[in-house]
Formats: C-alpha cells, sequence, structure tokens
C-alpha cells in the first residue's frame, strides 16, 4: 500500500504537477522504487520573513467552490492556479463524485508560493541535520483532521495548466476519511487506476487495464480466450483488513486488480446507467454490508451475472482506454483574484505554517518548535493586531492544543466558538478541554452542569463537517461518567457514530459499554456482535467477548 | 400540367413513404435476425474433461468447419495442441446447413492419454503431449467390431481405466434382428479383445456392466416390456427376468405397460464396479424415483438410497438413457448421483466432494455448478458453471490455493450482455399446486410494461430443463418475459405431479398456465393485454387449448408441429402420408409429396408396435367423442383470437396437413390464422432455418402482440 507509505516525500502530496515538477519523484503516483539515493532532508519551507525579494509584492486572495487560495505569485498564476484546481477538482469527480469525498465545513487552503521566493532553509536548521542535506518539498499536503491544505511552490510561467490533477496521495486521503468510510475495493480499484489516467481537458481516460502482472496482462491482449482467475465478487466486496490491503497482487489473489477491473468495466459503458449503478451501490455499501440484493438493486444483475461480463470484460479492458465524460460541459468560471486581506494572510500563512509544524514533528522533532515559533509569530501578530476573526482564533487555539498548552487554547477557542468558526476540531477541542478540566476522581461523576459544559461544543460540532470520531468517543466517555442518564436523543446521537465509523473498534466498544451500563440489551448485543466482526486480532475479539459475558449476567 | 405535377408528386410522395416503411420494416427484420441469430449458433465447446493428474485439460472445438479435440496445459495455459477430428459434411439436398462434425467421446484413460471419437464411428487415442496418436477404429475398416455394427466409445472398464469399453451395434443381415457386441481395447497399446456378442430382435436396449458385459435387455417394441436378465453363454435364451430378483409383489412394477409408464413403477439404471450390485430408480410407495441398489447375489436390497422429496432422480423414459450416477474415476466407486429439479445440483455421497461442492457453490451464486472431474489427488475440480440462459463456462478449481480460474466458454461468440436472464421460479397457486419453472426477462423491451409470453413445453412426458434454451432466448428478444411451466403433467416432479395433470390433461395445464401468468402479473409491471403462449409439439396442443378454454386471457398463439387432432396423434402410425387429411368434411392441402428428398421421409417405417403411441391411447382414454371433443382440429369455431401454426410435414408425430386445415378453417370463420412450413432443420434449431421462422415469428407478435402493422415507428398501445 504505498500510497500510506512511511517515507514522507511520497506520502505528502497534494497536486501533481506536470512541467518543472512532473518529473519530481513528488507526483510520482506508485513509487516504492523511488526511495532517495541518499539520505536527504525535505522539508516544507520556512518562510520566516520577508525577504527582499518579496518584500512590497502583494498577496492574492481567491475563493472557489470549496477552496481558498492564498498565492504570492502573480495575480494571473493566481487565477489560472484556481481555475485549473477547480477543473482537476472537477475531473475527479467523474471518476470519485464528491459524495464519496470527505466534506469539510472549512475550505481547503492552497498556498500558492512563486519558488523564486522561497529563502533557502535557515542555517541553523542545516546546521540542526549534521551536515546532511536538506531540500525545500516544492508541493505538498497537510492536513489536520478537519482541514486539507496544499501548498504549491510554482514557477510564474512553468507549470502546463492542463495537466494539473489531484495528486493519488490526496484522493486516496479524501476517500478513505469520508464518512461513513468508502469501501475498500472502491479505494484500491480507484488507486489502482487512478495514477496512470489521463486527465484531457473535459474528461478523463483511464488506461488499458494492468492484470495481475506483465505476462498475464500480454497474454489476455494476445489470447481473449485466455485463461482467468477471478475472486467471486462477495470475495470482492468483502471488507478487508489493513493486512489483506497491503498484500501484494498475486495471480491467486488478484482483489486490487479486480477491484479496478470492475470500476473500468463500470466505467466502460456508452449508458450512463451503469456508471451510476456504480456509485449507488459504493454509497449503499459504504452504509451497509454487502448483499447480493443490494447489488442487484442497483445494476439490476446478479453477482454471477456480472461476475461472468467481468471475466468476458478483461480481455478488453487490458487492451484500450476507456474515456470517462462528464454528464454536462465542465464549467471554466473565471476566478476574482483580488488583494488579500490581512487577516486572510494571517489566517491562511499561519494556519499553513501550524501544518509544517505538525508535519515536521513527526518526521524531524528537533526542528519542530522553530516551525511552532514561526506559526505563531504569523497567527498572534494579526491577532495582536486587533483581529478577531474567528476562524484566525480557531487557528490559534489548535496550534497551543497541538503543543500540548490545553490552558492557553482555551481562551481562543472559547472565542472562536462564541463567534462560529467553522472548524470542527476546534469544538471538538473545546469540549475536551471542558472534559479533563472537569474529569472527577476515579469512581466519581460528572454533574449534569459539567455534562453539559463538555457536551454544547460537541453538539455544533456535530453539525459541521466532517463528523469526528474523538467527538463520538468523548461524548461515549462523557455519557459514561455522568451522575444523569443519557437520553434518547443522545443515545440515538451515539447510535449515528457507529454509522459514520462502523469499523472503528474502540468506539463501537465504549458505546456497546454505555449500552451494557445503561441495561439496553438488543442494541449492546447489537454492537457487540459487530464489534466482534470487525476485530481484526484476539486482543480486540477478547474485551468483546469480555463485554458479552458482562452482558449476559445483566438481569433481564 | 400543375395538376400532372401534383399527381406526379404525390405519387412520388406515396411511393417514398412505402420505400420507407418497407426499407424499416426490413431493417427491423435485419437488426432482429442479427439479434437472435447467435442464440441458434450451436456452442463451440461440447465437453471438457481434466486429466487425472490434474496437468492437462481437453475439450472440443468446433471451429470452422471441422470439429477439433484441444488439449491444455493448465500450468501452462499458452500452450495447446489441437487435434482435427471430424470435418463438416454437406447434408441432404437443399439443406441450409451442413452436418456439423462432432467429437461424441471424451475422457481421459490411466496416466496422461487422451481417448475421443468423431461423430463417425472413428476412436483415437494420444499423450497429453500430442505424441503417439493411435486410431482404434478405422472408417475404413469398422468390419472388424463386427459386420455392419458401428463402435461406439462409452467409457472404461470400472477397475481398469487404461481398458476402453465400446459397443457395437448394428443389423446382423437378419430382418428384425440386431447383432450387439462389446469390445475392450487397450488405450496404449490399441489391443482390442472381444468381451461379448449377441443378438436381440430389433427395438431391444441393453445395459452394460462395467466389465463390458451385456446383462440386461429390453425390447421396446412390446407393449408389455420386461426387463430381462441376458444369458451370457447363449443370447437366444435368457436367464428370466430382472424382476424374479425382486419380490413377487413387486414383480408387477418391474414391467413396462403403456398402462403404467406414467404410475409406479421401477426401471434399472446401472452397474455398479462390483458387477453384482446393480442400481435401480423405483418410485414404488412413495412420490419419486429414488435411486436404489440391488446385490444380484443375495437378492437383497443394500443400504444405498437417494431419494428427493420433491424431484424424481430419474426420468419416466429413464431406463438404460444418461444414468445420474457419477463414479470416482480413479477408485471407481459411487461418488454421487445427479439431480435434475428445478435447479441441477449434485448429491456427493463422499463427504469431500460434498465439500467441495460447497466451496465452489458459494463462488457462483444462482448459477447451476457441477463439479465434472476431479484428478487423483482431488486438489483440482473441472467444474461446469451455467445458468437457464447461458450455456456455461468451464473453470478449474484449485482447492489448496481455493482458486477459481475460467479456462474456456462454451459459447465464446455469445455476448452474455446480450443474453436474457432466465432465473429458476416455485410457488404454491390458490389452489395448492405446486408449480416451478424458469422466468426470462428480456434484456431489451420494446414497450413498457412488457408483454407476457407462457412458454408451454412439449409434453406430456417432457418438462423444462434448467439450461440454456435458445427458443426462449429468441422469444425474449422479440421484448416478452417469457415464463416456462412445469405444468401438472410434466416429467419429474413426482407421480402426483404427473397424474393430476394426466387425469385432466386438457384442462389442468392449462389452469397452471394461467396461475403461473397470475403469478407473474402479480410480481412485476406486465401488460396484462398482451399476454401470449407459444408451444411446442404437445405444447402447442396446450397453446390452442387454452386459446379455446381462456380466450380472454391469451391475445394469440404460436404452436409448433402441435397434434391439433388428437385422434391422429393417439394412433399415428396408421395415417398415409399420400392422404389428405379431412376436417369436418374440409380437404386440406394435399401434403408435398415424398420425392422432395430422400432426408424428408426417413423414420417413418412404423414401428410394429409403438409404444409411445399407446401411452397416449391410455392417456386419453378411447372414447373417440371425447377425443374429438378436445382436438382444436375439430373445434376451430371455439378459437376466436390469432394463431400462427408452424409445423414440419415430415415430422412423423403429426398427421401432415392438420395445421393447414386448421389454419384454413380459422381464417373462413375470420380469424387471423397463419401457417408456416419448417423442415427438420427447424426442428434440430439449426441456425439458418431457425432464423428464418423465428423472424416469422416476430412478425407475427408484431401485428397481434404489438400492433405494430405495418406502420413503423413507435409502438402504438392496442386499443
Amino acid at each position: 500500500m504505498i500510497r500510506r507509505s512511511t517515507t514522507p516525500f511520497l506520502s505528502c502530496l497534494a497536486l501533481a504537477l506536470p512541467g518543472a515538477f512532473a518529473a519530481s519523484p513528488a507526483s510520482a503516483p506508485t513509487a516504492a522504487n523511488q526511495e532517495p539515493a541518499e539520505a536527504v532532508f525535505q522539508l516544507p519551507p520556512l518562510i520566516v520573513a520577508e525577504t527582499r525579494t518579496t518584500a512590497g509584492r502583494p498577496w492574492f486572495y481567491v475563493a472557489g467552490p470549496g477552496f481558498e487560495v492564498l498565492s504570492r505569485s502573480s495575480e494571473d498564476s493566481t487565477a489560472d492556479f484556481a481555475r485549473d484546481y477547480h477543473r482537476a477538482t472537477q475531473l475527479l469527480e467523474l471518476l470519485v463524485p464528491a459524495e464519496l469525498q470527505v466534506k469539510l465545513s472549512s475550505p481547503s487552503i492552497l498556498f500558492l508560493y512563486r519558488k523564486d521566493m522561497v529563502a533557502q532553509i535557515p542555517a541553523e536548521i542545516v546546521a540542526a541535520m549534521s551536515g546532511s542535506r536538506a531540500l525545500v518539498l516544492p508541493n505538498m499536503a497537510l492536513h489536520d483532521v478537519d482541514l486539507e491544505a496544499v501548498y504549491t511552490l510554482i514557477g510564474e510561467y512553468s507549470y502546463a495548466r492542463d495537466n494539473m490533477r489531484i495528486a493519488t496521495e490526496a484522493v486516496w486521503r479524501r476517500m478513505e476519511t469520508r464518512t461513513p468510510p468508502v469501501p475498500a475495493w472502491f479505494i484500491e480499484g480507484i488507486m489502482q487506476l487512478y495514477p496512470s489516467a489521463r486527465f484531457l481537458a473535459d474528461s478523463v481516460e483511464l488506461p488499458p487495464l494492468f492484470w495481475i502482472n506483465k505476462t498475464e496482462t500480454e497474454a489476455l491482449r494476445q489470447n481473449r480466450n485466455h485463461p482467468r482467475s477471478l475472486l467471486a465478487l462477495s470475495e470482492l466486496f468483502k471488507g478487508r483488513s489493513q493486512d489483506d490491503r497491503l498484500a501484494p497482487n498475486t495471480a491467486a489473489y488478484p482483489w486490487k486488480h479486480q477491484a479496478a477491473l470492475f470500476i473500468h468495466w463500470a466505467l466502460d459503458y456508452k449508458k450512463r446507467d451503469r456508471r451510476t449503478a456504480l456509485y449507488k451501490f459504493v454509497r449503499r455499501a459504504s452504509e451497509a454490508p454487502v448483499t447480493e440484493a443490494m447489488f442487484e438493486e442497483c445494476f439490476g444483475l446478479g453477482f454471477a451475472d456480472v461476475q461472468e461480463r467481468l471475466s468476458d470484460y478483461l480481455p478488453r479492458a487490458v487492451d484500450r482506454p476507456v474515456p470517462v465524460w462528464p454528464d454536462e460541459k465542465i464549467s471554466r468560471p473565471k476566478p476574482r483574484v483580488r488583494i488579500a486581506s490581512p487577516t486572510e494572510v494571517a489566517r491562511i500563512k499561519g494556519e499553513m505554517e501550524r501544518l509544517f509544524a505538525n508535519h515536521v514533528r513527526t518526521r524531524y522533532p528537533s526542528l519542530t518548535p522553530k516551525y511552532q515559533e514561526q506559526a505563531r509569530l504569523t497567527l498572534l501578530r494579526a491577532y495582536d493586531q486587533g483581529d478577531r476573526d474567528p476562524n484566525l482564533l480557531a487557528a490559534i487555539g489548535l496550534s497551543y492544543c497541538d503543543a500540548g498548552e490545553g490552558k492557553s487554547a482555551r481562551p481562543f477557542l472559547d472565542q472562536a466558538a462564541e463567534g462560529g468558526t467553522l472548524r470542527t476540531r476546534a469544538y471538538f477541542e473545546l469540549a475536551a478541554l471542558h472534559y479533563r478540566e472537569g474529569l472527577p476522581p476515579e469512581g466519581g461523576k460528572f454533574t449534569a452542569a459539567q455534562t453539559e459544559e463538555i457536551l454544547q461544543p460537541l453538539r455544533t460540532a456535530r453539525n459541521l463537517l466532517p463528523p469526528l470520531a474523538g467527538a463520538y468517543d468523548l461524548l461515549a466517555r462523557t455519557l459514561w461518567r455522568t451522575e444523569r442518564t443519557p437520553t434518547s436523543d443522545e443515545l440515538a446521537w451515539l447510535a449515528e457514530g457507529v454509522t459514520l465509523f462502523p469499523r472503528n473498534s474502540p468506539l463501537i466498544y465504549r458505546i456497546a459499554q454505555l449500552h451494557v451500563l445503561h441495561g439496553s440489551k438488543s442494541a449492546a448485543n447489537a454492537l457487540i456482535k459487530h464489534g466482534l466482526e470487525i476485530s481484526r486480532d484476539d486482543a480486540g475479539r477478547s474485551q468483546f467477548e469480555k463485554l458479552n459475558a458482562a452482558l449476559a449476567l445483566r438481569p433481564h | 400540367m400543375p395538376r400532372l405535377a401534383a399527381v406526379l408528386l404525390a405519387l412520388l410522395a406515396v411511393g417514398s413513404a412505402f420505400a420507407e416503411e418497407s426499407l424499416d420494416a426490413a431493417q427491423r427484420a435485419q437488426r432482429f435476425s442479427e439479434t437472435i441469430r447467435p442464440f441458434f449458433t450451436p456452442t463451440a465447446t461440447d465437453r471438457a474433461t481434466l486429466s487425472p493428474d490434474g496437468k492437462h485439460v481437453a475439450y472440443t472445438l468446433h471451429h470452422g468447419d471441422t470439429a477439433y479435440v484441444m488439449m491444455i496445459n493448465v500450468d501452462d495455459p499458452g500452450v495447446k495442441i489441437p487435434i482435427a477430428v471430424s470435418e463438416d459434411r454437406e447434408g441432404p439436398a437443399f439443406a441450409r446447413n451442413k452436418i456439423r462434425g462432432r467429437v461424441v467421446f471424451l475422457d481421459w484413460a490411466a496416466g496422461r492419454r487422451l481417448v475421443f471419437s468423431s461423430d463417425l464411428g472413428e476412436i483415437f487415442a494420444i499423450d497429453a503431449d500430442g505424441r503417439n496418436l493411435k486410431k482404434f477404429a478405422d472408417l475404413e475398416d469398422l468390419s472388424v467390431f463386427g459386420r455392419n455394427r458401428r463402435p461406439r466409445a462409452v467409457g472404461f472398464l470400472g477397475g481398469d481405466r487404461n481398458q476402453l469399453l465400446v459397443r457395437a451395434a448394428g443389423g446382423n443381415g437378419t430382418p428384425g434382428m440386431v447383432s450387439i457386441g462389446t469390445f475392450k481395447i487397450d488405450a496404449t497399446t490399441g489391443k482390442r479383445v472381444s468381451l461379448t456378442n449377441a443378438d436381440y430382435r430389433s427395438g431391444t436396449e441393453v445395459l452394460l456392466d462395467r466389465q463390458g458385459q451385456q446383462r440386461v435387455s429390453l425390447n421396446t417394441f412390446l407393449l408389455e416390456q420386461d426387463f430381462q436378465v441376458v444369458n451370457r453363454e447363449s443370447s437366444w435364451k435368457v436367464r428370466g427376468k430382472l424382476a424374479d430378483n425382486f419380490g413377487a409383489d413387486q414383480a408387477a412394477f418391474w414391467r413396462l405397460t403403456p398402462e403404467n409408464y406414467y404410475g409406479e413403477r421401477a426401471f434399472p439404471i446401472a452397474f455398479d464396479t462390483d458387477p453384482n450390485l446393480l442400481y435401480f430408480a423405483s418410485n414404488i410407495g412413495r412420490d419419486t424415483h429414488g435411486l436404489y441398489a440391488l446385490d444380484l447375489r443375495t437378492k437383497q436390497r443394500t443400504a444405498f438410497a437417494v431419494e428427493h422429496a420433491h424431484f424424481d432422480l430419474a426420468g419416466v423414459d429413464g431406463a438404460f438413457k444418461s444414468s445420474p450416477l457419477v463414479f470416482d474415476r480413479s477408485t471407481g466407486a459411487l461418488a454421487g448421483a445427479r439431480i435434475v429439479g428445478v435447479r441441477p445440483t449434485t448429491h456427493w455421497l463422499n463427504a469431500d466432494l460434498a465439500r467441495t461442492q460447497s466451496e465452489v457453490d458459494t463462488r457462483f451464486p444462482s448459477r447451476f455448478v457441477q463439479i465434472v472431474d476431479w484428478d487423483d489427488a482431488r486438489d483440482r475440480f473441472l467444474v461446469h458453471v451455467s445458468s437457464a440462459s447461458d450455456p456455461g463456462r468451464y473453470h478449474i478449481y484449485f482447492r489448496a490455493e481455493r482458486k477459481m480460474t475460467e479456462f474456456l466458454r462454451l459459447a465464446p461468440d455469445l455476448d452474455v450482455g446480450a443474453l436474457n436472464v432466465t432465473k429458476p421460479f416455485e410457488f404454491d397457486t390458490p389452489a395448492g399446486i405446486h408449480l416451478t419453472g424458469y422466468l426470462t426477462q428480456p434484456t431489451n423491451a420494446r414497450i413498457n410494461p412488457p408483454p407476457l409470453l407462457i412458454y408451454c413445453h412439449d409434453g406430456p412426458n417432457g418438462r423444462d430443463l434448467p439450461r440454456y434454451n435458445v427458443d426462449v432466448q429468441a422469444l425474449a428478444a422479440m421484448g416478452f418475459v417469457v415464463a416456462q411451466v412445469n405444468y401438472r403433467g410434466s416429467d419429474g416432479f413426482g407421480r402426483k405431479h404427473r397424474a393430476t395433470g394426466i387425469a385432466a390433461i386438457e384442462r389442468a395445464p392449462i389452469e397452471d398456465m394461467v396461475a403461473v401468468t397470475d403469478w407473474v402479473v402479480a410480481r412485476q409491471p406486465i401488460d396484462r393485454k398482451r399476454v401470449a403462449l407459444f408451444g411446442v409439439g404437445f405444447g402447442g396442443y396446450l397453446a390452442l387449448r387454452a386459446m379455446q378454454l381462456e380466450p380472454e386471457r391469451f391475445r394469440c398463439a404460436v404452436t409448433i408441429n402441435a397434434p391439433t387432432d388428437l385422434s391422429s396423434w393417439t394412433t399415428y402410425q396408421q395415417f398415409n402420408l399420400d392422404t389428405p387429411a379431412v376436417m369436418n368434411g374440409v380437404t386440406a392441402d394435399k401434403p408435398a409429396p415424398r420425392a422432395l428428398g430422400p432426408a424428408m421421409n426417413i423414420n417413418r417405417t412404423p414401428t410394429p408396435i409403438d409404444f409411445l403411441a399407446a401411452v397416449r391411447q391410455v392417456l386419453f382414454g378411447a372414447d373417440a367423442a371425447r377425443i374429438k371433443e378436445l382436438s382444436p382440429f375439430h373445434h376451430p369455431e371455439s378459437i376466436k383470437r390469432p394463431v400462427l401454426l408452424i409445423q414440419n410435414n415430415e415430422n412423423p408425430d403429426i398427421a401432415p396437413g392438420n395445421a393447414v386445415a386448421l389454419r384454413d378453417a380459422l381464417v373462413r370463420q375470420g380469424v387471423a390464422a397463419e401457417f408456416l412450413r419448417i423442415d427438420r432443420e427447424f426442428d434440430q434449431r439449426l441456425p439458418e432455418a431457425s432464423v428464418l421462422a423465428f423472424a416469422r415469428i416476430d412478425e407475427f407478435f408484431n401485428l397481434n402482440v404489438y400492433d405494430y402493422g405495418v406502420k413503423v415507428g413507435i409502438p402504438q398501445p392496442v386499443k
């Protein structure tokens, strides 16, 4: 599963830009063979201060559907970039409709910087690298649980606009973090096809399918009757453990290839019905376990019918690409670029730097303070100048949370909540602070007032996107320790958490535990059964079995 | 002048409109023909077999004008060895299709030796690597199997897989007599050894044991048929009746008569590797035919019994026909029994095979999955996966890896996306009758909701089988939802189902068709005003009866070779080709003269006793007035809706000319009745003849179901 490679260089891409950057490993979709040959530290830029080159140049701002751009590039480049990003998003939606991607209440941040304006990595950081080489990453996706951000260094005229695409890693993440989760087979199937897909002006061209290995692919090209091994569709659509998904593709284990074949087949059809059926099925499969009846309802065909069609389609799939056209012509709105306000500059740049710091912390912890300091400086400078934008306040609060300074975060988060920030995480962190502050000693209970204090921000978070598993976990913990009985609304709220995060075993366990405590036997039973099904290890199963035993001991 | 111009213009307009309509109609007909032609194209592959070591698959392949045997290496499927076996031959004069060359036997001997034979009687063996090809039976010298006797490979000797068992049969020079011999041939050396020779009266069928001995005979030209134990020393004498091995109270059930044909009786099926163990089918004291075994030494039944509560495990005409039993090639032991049912299954006696069946079944929900062969190690299994709307595919199941690999399609040129999906159904009617059948949904319905067509299979001793049906595919291509009904009286569902139909053969099946119509209509959108009938053989008779009894329900009917006059059908040897049919004093068209071609008059010689005709007479009784009453031929006035009567006048089962006479009578009374003459090529569903006939059927339905008339365009609702 190379998309989740631990190599930071490969896992952090957001936009695959051709031209100057296309040749860089950063844009490679699958690159297990592209490990750096020598120890090179690849860092996000540290934009310490305005340099002589950048001083006096304006920041541009443009807002698009679901994204906003802060740019230090030219006005034209900013507009082109915004338009091309929008187009790349629309083209992606031809393969992965928006409804199958994660939805965020906060717009994605695109931070555009001209590469000739980037300062060198500061000397003190280079020194901290023990003399190793440090490079500035040209293109990077960063994310928080409720925010997607991309920074890109571009040349003024050097990127071929028509070929801009959302990077593979970002596509994977958008599907993987969608709630309820998109089925694994769909994600893996798209991931097999997406990296080699061609993004044309108004359409996407899926590549000819690569089947198992070169020999098998070529044999099928030469002879359409060449034997082929396909999994039963029930097996294809079965939930997969992480191990399964990481397993290599072999002739005996063609799961990922068959997932790609299924998508290829569903999209390769003149009529729209099959594509519509595919997305309907993926949506349904993300909400409930797949059954043949569900499949038939979407495709009008049974598992075996489609398995035969896939088998017959395979020689065609390996032999030719498939164009995927939109229903309607892709719109090309003209972006309205303007000079960014100081608040926008502070918030977006500060947010970006906060995410740089988080990125650096997981990989080069010793460098973290420098990046954190820079982020804090950017954000607080605006605050000190009287800026009280709720999203800016949320960013400041979250930067303190990131550093583990909850008390410092609290006033900013309170103000952000009061101002109606769109950051889900801000409300969650606020609730978590209330929880920790009011946590009674072992055996003690939250009072009704304390409970309300925790639940209030969670209620707001519930109305924002994306839903956070942590918020539901916190809700369950709170209700577990509150002195009052959970209301039916609160139980329904928890049930919503199960629907949104059906594979989150700890969350399921905690909610099941709560139902056991309050004697909701049937709900507890259902959750325990579900928990046993999704547990992938003995420890996980064992805790559900223990809970089951405890439930059995409870009086009827 | 302007007036003339106007007239000319009007004429031109009419002419072009006519041309357009004609062109559209022609184009539509051509499109339809192109759509259905693939359905009638015979499958490229008939059979496949896995070598005992599991490393090779051999299969038949018809390509171009030749039937081949192909050998493929399972582990390196790129390596294929083709062997041309039989070429297509010219058919009779005016035949549209050649006679297709076929491979009629294909199986692996011991080791890696493959044995196969052609439809002409040649028998070959070859090694899996393509070497050491030997011909065991040569067309130039078949006399080695006995004068006038044609050899046929039937299997391998029980317990010795290297010895091929060959049966040779033919006239022995004496009128009314046949000679049957058995041989064993060493698959490696080709050494041939004669095992048995015996002469019988014509019409005698013989059951061999697995050592190649002729053990039980049955003279099918008698009205009362007894299974005789063949005397190995003298073919002229018999050892006695097989029934003598059972108690006196059961003897009557072992005699086959027209009276008990559909009733309670027993008959032999096959011998075990142990020549003293005889497997037989019986429904004595029960509703369905079960499978049992008798130890001929002790004359005691063994513990072996395979029964099914709802399905007969052997057909009523099952004696000496294809056996439902499956033997393990490597051990020779009985491994299981095939059950046709509504969905074909196998009752495995071996737990290991039962487990494997369950493993492969789960991979193909809603498909018919049959384990055909397995290697000696039971690691690799050749599996045939099919459905009622697809001839299917062969897969190899690698059990250790739990991997299923598709190796070949029987009909690779058939686009599965264009096939109309057929699914089995079963339900209880409001009257408590359990009905089964198959429902086919049109891939491209012409109108919404679509019309329904009730398909009536031939009978009375017939049924709809769980397999690809070309007629149904062609009918569904006309936009029909097609319901095949195993109406009461059909074979395979027990005595009660048969008997209740037979007791009221002229009414009960119609009630069942009505019940199925209601059932389908209650479950899916159907245009109730557009329900039609299609009947083959006796099913055609039922379709006409339904038109008489339920004229408001059924809009029109197409019949193929329907016996419209039951009196001639029950005594069909009595009619003469040169005698025109007479109906209500009206002389029908004179049938075609015999001189049209030699192939058209074969099989016309009446047998001394026609057992099936006698069965029909029992079925309908001896009351001539009643038979006449039940015959549509004699009551055309009760048919008010359009019918298309299709008939092969050379079909020995029906009086020639009846269909034309009925058509004429209907036309005279103002009913839109049509007649289409077909020939044997259509009866065999050969492509060209079938496409032509079904194009005509499509035309008939266009007029009478869709009401397209000659107007072309969007179908108009029927007023």
